[in-house]
């Protein structure tokens, strides 16, 4: 699974769990609702969430919440229980259930990447066209589209997607989607650049593939001008991977390497990673080696980490560099849930 | 999440000159204690600061939980690690003995 989609994963779980629910006509699906998130609350082991919003989906197949449950089903059963195909009979039969737009689009996108896992992919373009038959799609929605379908190899719906959500990749459509939150206009026009990028690189990657390699360069140049790094300078979107993936399918593993290295080599993107080996293998015919030269751009990448002071539970105040001073240190952030 | 499964390298690696240091991001204090004394947590553990002493977003640009950077006997960042799947321990602690 990629970084990206980890962390949107972990982000829909985390709501679930808070408790984000929509209107539903029906009362009695409403009580059901209610009493399966206490229930769900109360349980820890995954077989038994598993169990739980199962049979939710069972008995509610065609209700607005079966669309707020399928992306948890889907990481439980279908990644950590390790059985897509499970996952997969449910969530499918949930949908030849259920008539809500919303809900459809919800199971669908869940069900996308499961699909794609066992060698079935869906046809991503059905599932974001029935949506945007009755509404907009926001630009989270769009990306998410564009996204799945170019790492896929659905080019032509991959495209579309990513062309029609930079239309939204401006400050002015950041702030309507945002409007109970306080951002400088500075704040905005950041966020609108990221969401071109993100855009640009999937549009870059989805022409490449299309044939039309000049306007993929030009995408991607384009991009390049708005990257922008997170802390140990990996990408905070695809670019490096899709750039990479055209340096290497134009022939220039070279430069694949040095493109892909902040992503696959600081920032733990497997799926860089991947493409960072194929890219050594093509220039060096093995991968012998390969360990030492990662080794040696991580010495190179690699900055001093900034120190910091923050209090424990006690109130006592600490300097990290005093903490970790002359260890190897995990600095881990988190949050308790 | 994943605090409690670092634990056990924790508590493998402490002697050879490993440490944890978490951090967090949400100031949650009541949850995070509860948390934390549930889970016989060891290595330390901090709270993110407010304002001014904020330091998760502004300084290390988190855009999501867990992340975890991996830190050097020189203070360099070796690598960033978002997220935490099944299998993950392992490939950490092969880094962790990397480093070490």
């Amino acid at each position: 699974m990629n970084r990206l989609t980890a962390v949107a994963g972990l982000v829909l779980l985390l709501g679930l769990i808070a408790g984000c629910s929509e209107q539903a006509p029906e009362v009695d699906v409403d009580q059901a609702w209610s009493d399966f998130r206490a229930a769900y609350n109360e349980l820890e082991a995954t077989p038994d969430k598993v169990e739980l919003i199962e049979s939710f989906l069972k008995a509610h197949p065609d209700s607005s919440y079966a669309g707020q449950l399928a992306p948890a089903l889907a990481y439980y059963r279908g990644e950590e229980m390790d059985d897509p195909e499970g996952a997969l009979m449910v969530l499918d039969e949930t949908l030849e259930q259920n008539t809500d737009p919303e809900a459809r689009f919800a199971i669908g996108t869940a069900m996308f990447p499961l699909s794609a896992e066992i060698g079935e992919p869906m046809d991503l373009g059905v599932i974001a066209d029935e949506l945007a038959a009755v509404r907009p799609l926001s630009f989270v929605e769009m990306i998410d589209i564009a996204d799945m379908a170019v790492l896929h190899g659905q080019w032509q719906v991959g495209a579309e997607y990513a062309e029609a959500s930079l239309a939204k990749a401006t400050p002015e459509a950041f702030l309507s989607d945002y409007p109970d939150d306080d951002y400088s206009p500075e704040e905005a026009a950041a966020k609108a650049e990221r969401r071109r990028a993100m855009a640009l690189a999937d549009l870059g990657w989805a022409l490449w593939n299309l044939g039309r390699q000049d306007e993929a360069r030009a995408t991607f140049d384009e991009a390049m001008d708005l990257r922008t790094g997170d802390y140990v300078g990996a990408s905070d979107t695809h670019l490096d991977l899709f750039a990479g993936k055209m340096a290497l399918a134009a022939g220039d593993p070279e430069r694949a390497m040095e493109l892909l290295a902040p992503s696959a080599i600081m920032g733990g993107d497997g799926d860089a990673m991947a493409v960072y080996r194929e890219a050594y293998v093509a220039e060096h015919g093995s991968d012998e080696g390969l360990e030492s030269q990662v080794w040696s751009a991580r010495e190179q990448l690699a900055k001093s980490v900034d120190d910091f002071t923050l209090a424990d539970y006690d109130g006592n105040e600490h300097d990290f560099s005093a903490l970790s001073d002359g260890k190897v240190t995990l600095l881990a952030f988190w949050f308790p849930t | 999440m994943e605090l409690p499964r670092l634990q056990p390298l924790y508590e493998t690696y402490a002697d050879r000159g490993f440490t944890i240091v978490a951090v967090d991001g949400k100031r949650q204090t009541e949850l995070a204690t509860k948390f934390i004394a549930k889970h016989d947590l060891t290595y330390p553990t901090l709270e993110n600061g407010d304002g001014d002493a904020e330091v998760v977003k502004s300084v290390f640009k988190v855009q999501g939980y867990p992340t975890s950077f991996l830190i050097d006997r020189d203070g360099r960042v070796m690598y960033a690690h978002l997220g935490f799947e099944p299998g993950d321990e392992e490939h950490l602690a092969k880094e962790i003995e990397s480093l070490l």
